[in-house]
């Protein structure tokens, strides 16, 4: 079997998905994307419990005043990872946001909240606990991105 | 009612309950009774009726059945593409294309032709052997036309999932380096993601030919799938419903696979070879080599025939103006009367009346630059009262001896010199009685007979 998979990426501006993810993906296409159309492409392969699968990675642009996400990019999406800033917890406000937008126009699929910037220490007043359950990540050490992958590869796969 | 005072078996309290239920619901209950009789009935109905049904359509008259029907079904359509229009879409759509196709088969056929008159006036020589190809083929010559003006070559294609933009298969040409179709499959559905958010497109796919630097990327959609072609050059337009085609039989062909994707992209292996297929190029400069010969005498022929034709117009515009040259002259010439001539090819046939004195006009035929073999000339004679001719006759006539010398006014001759008498008186008796015809004036007054001078007799 050779499975294929399209998933989306989404936060909110300036989160860092995209440097998270560099290292670890196959890339041919420039950054300009991003800004530009609002979306940009890359692969990731890995194998889950034997099986090969490839993940086409649809970084999609962050929320900002200028921007919102276009929905219509997330269309066939089998699995959704949502990413917001470890050291600032109002990101996961709009996490929050586009997951209930994201649910509107996919249905639910599986998906997966990242904490990024791990590494950093979040200031002692911080509220963390909106966090939860996100997986911690951090693009300078490269934490948590390949088991992220692998995690959702799982969810993709038992949902 | 209380439960409890049901439970003395045969009491009188049951029987007077019995007698109160009769008397307050009594006729209640007999409905009651009858209703639900007819609702088990009802049921029992609906239930005969599914299994009649089918039966009885069958037997049923098909044009009343389907008279009722149609309304029923026309509703029922109008609704559904009010609902949701994708699944009859979905349905129509490998008719749709043919269909379409069909009728704009039928426009450019029309257009062809009027095309075609209009080129009819080109005559370069490529246009010229393009005109033996069309007629050799049985194709229209404008499509001979385009087929000769373009060359390209299709390098990738591409069979993408069109909801997701994942890759279902891929073909490339021989010698083409493809850099990751993956993520160029996905680039491109984003694309169009883009373009048709943009734009305000609809649902419809938004991208059908992407041109950029001698290249172009033709598309070709279908409800869920879509075919991605890289072409280097210029397509001949006649090609994209080779495409449009292809992607509606992957759809006929691959219907399940196709409807139940979920990523597993094994089912699309078998259809590389269609796509493979797609893989066409043109190029004008490859030629058929069984035809290198033929067409090498056709040209000389060719060549030939106008080397000829040409010689000839040349050749009988010369002989006209050569005939012009010679009626003029014969006609300018004195004592030469043409009745009749005509030129036909180098032949010329020549009647009329010539004056012996006249020039010979085989002379004239020749001046003109024509071979005297090729005349045939009647020559009736005759006398020629022209002032040149009656010139010369009357001189001829005279024989007039040396010591004489003649001069002309017009038609009025003046003799002068030394001859005996006895000749003047001669010819003067001609004069008097008519014998030379034409001369108008004879002067004979300054002729001397030599003798005289010795003194009068």
């Amino acid at each position: 079997m050779v499975i294929k998979k399209k998933i989306c990426m989404l936060g909110a501006y300036a989160v860092g998905k995209t440097s998270l993810v560099r290292r670890f993906v196959e890339d041919r296409f420039s950054e300009r994307y991003v800004t530009t159309i609002g979306v940009k492409i890359t692969k990731r392969e890995l194998v889950l419990d034997g099986t090969h699968i490839t993940l086409m990675l649809w970084d999609l642009h962050g929320d900002d005043a200028f921007q919102t996400v276009q929905m219509a990019y997330l269309r066939g999406s089998s699995g959704l990872l949502f990413v917001a800033d470890g050291t600032r917890p109002e990101t996961l406000d709009q996490v929050a946001v586009l997951k209930t937008r994201a649910v509107e126009s996919l249905g639910a699929v599986p998906s997966l909240l990242l904490r990024n910037k791990s590494d950093i220490t979040p200031a002692t007043d911080a509220d963390m606990s909106g966090f939860g359950e996100a997986l911690p990540t951090s693009a300078k050490s490269g934490e948590g991105v390949e088991s992220a992958f692998a995690e959702l590869a799982r969810r993709m796969q038992a949902g | 009612m209380s439960d409890e005072a049901k439970s003395e078996p045969g009491s009188e309290t049951e029987e007077t309950l019995e007698r109160l239920r009769e008397l307050l619901v009594g006729p209640e209950r007999e409905d009651i009774h009858e209703l639900r009789t007819e609702l088990d009935a009802r049921q029992l109905n609906v239930d005969e009726l599914g299994h009649m049904l089918p039966a009885a359509l069958h037997a049923a008259d098909k044009q009343q059945v389907t008279q009722v029907l149609a309304p029923i079904v026309e509703t029922s359509i109008e609704v559904s593409v009010k609902k949701n229009p994708k699944p009859l879409t979905e349905a129509i759509f490998p008719l749709i294309g043919p269909a379409i196709r069909r009728s704009i088969r039928h426009s450019l056929a029309e257009l062809t032709e009027s095309l075609n008159r209009t080129l009819e006036h080109s005559f370069s020589a490529r246009g010229l052997s393009w005109r033996v190809e069309a007629w050799r083929s049985g194709k229209p010559f404008a499509e001979v036309v385009l087929s000769h003006s373009l060359k390209f070559r299709v390098e990738q294609v591409f069979l993408i999932h069109r909801e997701t933009g994942l890759l279902l298969e891929h073909a490339a040409a021989p010698g083409v380096a493809a850099a990751d179709p993956e993520m160029v499959s996905a680039m491109l559905t984003a694309l169009g993601d883009f373009v048709a958010d943009s734009f305000d497109a609809t649902e419809a796919p938004a991208l059908s030919q992407i041109e950029f630097g001698g290249r172009v990327l033709e598309v070709a959609s279908g409800p869920r799938a879509l075919i991605a072609c890289e072409v280097r050059g210029v397509l001949n337009p006649a090609l994209r419903t080779v495409f449009e085609e292809a992607v509606e039989s992957l759809h006929t062909d691959f219907q399940e696979p196709l409807q139940d994707f979920a990523g597993d992209t094994e089912p699309f292996f078998a259809a590389r070879p269609a796509l493979e297929a797609l893989l066409l190029e043109e190029r004008p400069e490859k030629k058929q080599k069984g035809n290198g010969a033929a067409r090498w005498v056709l040209s000389v022929l060719v060549v030939m025939l106008v080397v000829w034709a040409v010689q000839a117009a040349i050749a009988s515009w010369s002989i006209g103006k050569r005939w012009d040259k010679l009626q003029a002259a014969l006609v300018a010439e004195p004592g030469i009367v043409l009745i009749r001539g005509e030129a036909n090819g180098t032949r010329l046939v020549l009647v009329g009346l010539l004056d012996p004195l006249a020039a010979d006009p085989l002379e004239l035929v020749s001046d003109a630059g024509f071979e005297v073999l090729d005349v045939e000339a009647t020559w009736t004679s005759f006398m020629s009262l022209e002032p040149e001719i009656v010139r010369r006759r009357t001189l001829k006539s005279l024989a007039l001896p040396d010591g004489v010398r003649a001069s002309w006014d017009g038609l009025a001759l003046k003799l002068e010199g030394q001859v005996p008498s006895s000749w003047t008186e001669t010819v003067r008796e001609k004069w008097q009685n008519g014998g030379f015809s034409g001369l108008e004036a004879f002067d004979t007054s300054k002729l001397v007979d030599p003798s005289w001078s010795a003194g009068p007799h």
